[in-house]
């Protein structure tokens, strides 16, 4: 499969980058950043489901990957195919998340995602009609997300919300690729049945 | 697993390839309206992912983050670089052999002194021709703001701010009475005495501002606990004395000087990071006075601004602040 070059870095530059931030240079690591945090972001947003707790759990995997870089080691990969800089972030960004919410278990949450979600609609300036029906979706799909079972929505979130290969997936899992392209199939199938129920059964199951 | 399984998941991923490279999947509705519905469905999961990072919330965030996240590892990596050139013969505080910390600690407090007595100075003569100015620096000079200060009268520099001083509307910090910023110990290094001196003596122009060479000394063998106490003393201080200093930029509207900008939030990040990795080292007393002046210099840089050029450093140290109360707090809870 191939690797098309991502959020404007190919692998070459991304290599490039990764070596020079290894020698501590400030703008490299500036611009993994800029490559990777709105990847990070998402990926933690649909996994907390709160704003607020998405930043500073983005922020602080930023310290803890970029402060580690030289601890990064390159793995031989096949020709064309992308480095797999982005799947060792995740799998960091993962276990991460998951100490979060270990954490986060025992504390009440900080404000309803719902609300969160159409406070930011109404900063872009949307009318109460289309408010209504992109929060509908946007929240809906990020609820199914989180309802999916642990291996789908691993996948899942890695291959939409990050933006990650099939490969790179793989990789951040620990899995094979025919594996990852199962647990997709299976994770898309499920959230269409997740998301074709009405909402009131699916809190009355969760309850 | 069924084969029949195996070849839909392979099918299925060839059509997120062609999605991916934004061409159509090679599906047809008609003959295959599972896979294309579940294509469909794919797509728009991609499209509501991208939804979430193109509000201006998440704009302002990147700023903010980007800043906060390349200075902290840069703060990290110099006190790496010192503590590498150190000696290794027994294992260190946080804090131990951080010279790099110290220069701007006095820097800071130095500056706290001039802009209080000025401030001193400007509430008993307020006629328009003694009013300093902030100079901005040059572009390549990163040192700090020139000062003019003002001819102060006999012992100005002693008085306390008043408790009625003019502040933005909303804002409600207290800024440090100049009793608080005393001399250090260090105050008879020439360069230090002759700045104070200069504001004591007459009319001067201080600037740019050089941080005093300056350390704590050799560790004493058997005091290394209380020299790394005495290095988060002086670094909480550090941060009341920039709040002091970005408090005078604020009650003047003027933009604040990114210097100090960049120190509040390395500082911050610093104390902060040394609540979580050595919390035994740390009294309720230092945490109290961390938390209090995080919330303090929370409410002030809210109020601050910052030439475009340095919108982000600002919003770092906003961010410093605002992790720094969050710190302290559950450090509270945590211990107390």
């Amino acid at each position: 499969m191939s690797s098309p070059p991502l959020f404007g870095l190919s692998p070459e530059e991304e290599r490039s980058l990764v070596d020079r931030a290894k020698a501590g240079e400030n703008e490299a690591m500036g611009r993994l950043y800029d490559a990777y945090v709105a990847r990070l972001y998402r990926y933690c947003l649909t996994r907390v489901g709160d704003e607020t707790e998405a930043e500073d759990l983005t922020e602080e995997i930023f310290v803890k990957v970029l402060g580690a870089i030289d601890r990064f080691e390159w793995r031989p990969g096949a020709e064309g195919q992308r480095i797999p800089f982005g799947a060792w972030i995740f799998r960091i960004a993962r276990n991460e998340v998951a100490s979060f919410q270990r954490r986060a278990a025992s504390r009440p949450r900080r404000a309803e995602f719902s609300d969160l979600v159409a406070e930011r609609l109404r900063d872009e300036g949307r009318g109460p009609q289309e408010l209504a029906e992109t929060k509908l979706t946007i929240e809906e799909v990020f609820r199914a997300v989180r309802e999916l079972p642990e291996a789908q929505r691993d996948v899942i979130l890695l291959r939409f919300a990050s933006g990650l290969s099939v490969r790179e997936t793989a990789e951040a899992l620990g899995k094979h690729v025919p594996n990852v392209k199962v647990l997709q199939h299976k994770g898309v199938q499920r959230l269409r049945e997740l998301l074709a129920e009405p909402s009131g059964i699916r809190e009355a199951r969760k309850s | 697993m069924t084969d029949f399984e195996m070849v839909e998941a392979e099918r299925f991923a060839q059509a997120l390839d062609a999605i991916e490279a934004l061409a159509e999947p090679d599906l047809d509705p008609r003959e295959d309206p599972t896979l294309f519905s579940l294509a469909a469905l794919a797509a728009e999961l991609y499209d509501t992912e991208q939804a979430a990072t193109r509000s201006p919330r998440f704009e302002s965030y990147r700023e903010r983050s980007r800043t906060y996240v390349l200075n902290r590892l840069g703060a990290r990596r110099a006190a790496q670089q010192v503590d590498d050139s150190a000696p290794r013969e027994e294992a260190k505080p946080f804090f131990i052999f951080r010279w790099n910390v110290l220069t701007p600690i006095f820097s800071a407090a130095a500056t706290a002194v001039l802009v209080l007595a000025f401030v001193a100075a400007t509430q008993l003569d307020s006629t328009p021709a003694q009013t300093a100015a902030v100079v901005e620096p040059p572009a390549a000079e990163q040192a700090g703001p020139q000062v003019a200060v003002p001819e102060p009268r006999e012992a100005d520099t002693q008085k306390a701010v008043p408790a009625d001083a003019p502040a933005p509307d909303n804002t409600s910090f207290e800024v440090p009475a100049p009793g608080g910023v005393a001399r250090s110990p260090e105050s008879s290094d020439p360069d230090y005495v002759a700045i104070i001196e200069g504001i004591e003596n007459g009319p001067t122009t201080v600037g740019p501002y050089v941080p005093p060479p300056t350390d704590l000394g050799p560790v004493v063998p058997g005091q290394e606990e209380q020299y790394a106490a005495r290095m988060l003393e002086l670094e909480i201080e550090r941060i009341d004395t920039l709040i002091a200093a970005i408090a005078f930029n604020v009650f003047n509207d003027q933009p604040v000087d990114p210097a100090m900008l960049r120190d509040i939030t390395e500082s911050i990040a610093l104390v902060a990071e040394q609540l979580e990795a050595q919390p035994e080292l740390v009294s309720k007393q230092q945490v109290i006075s961390f938390l209090t002046s995080t919330a303090h210099g929370r409410t002030l840089l809210a109020a601050a601004r910052a030439d475009e050029e340095n919108g982000r450093a600002l919003g770092a140290a906003r961010r410093a602040a605002q992790d720094g109360v969050v710190v302290a707090s559950h450090y509270i809870r945590e211990h107390y």
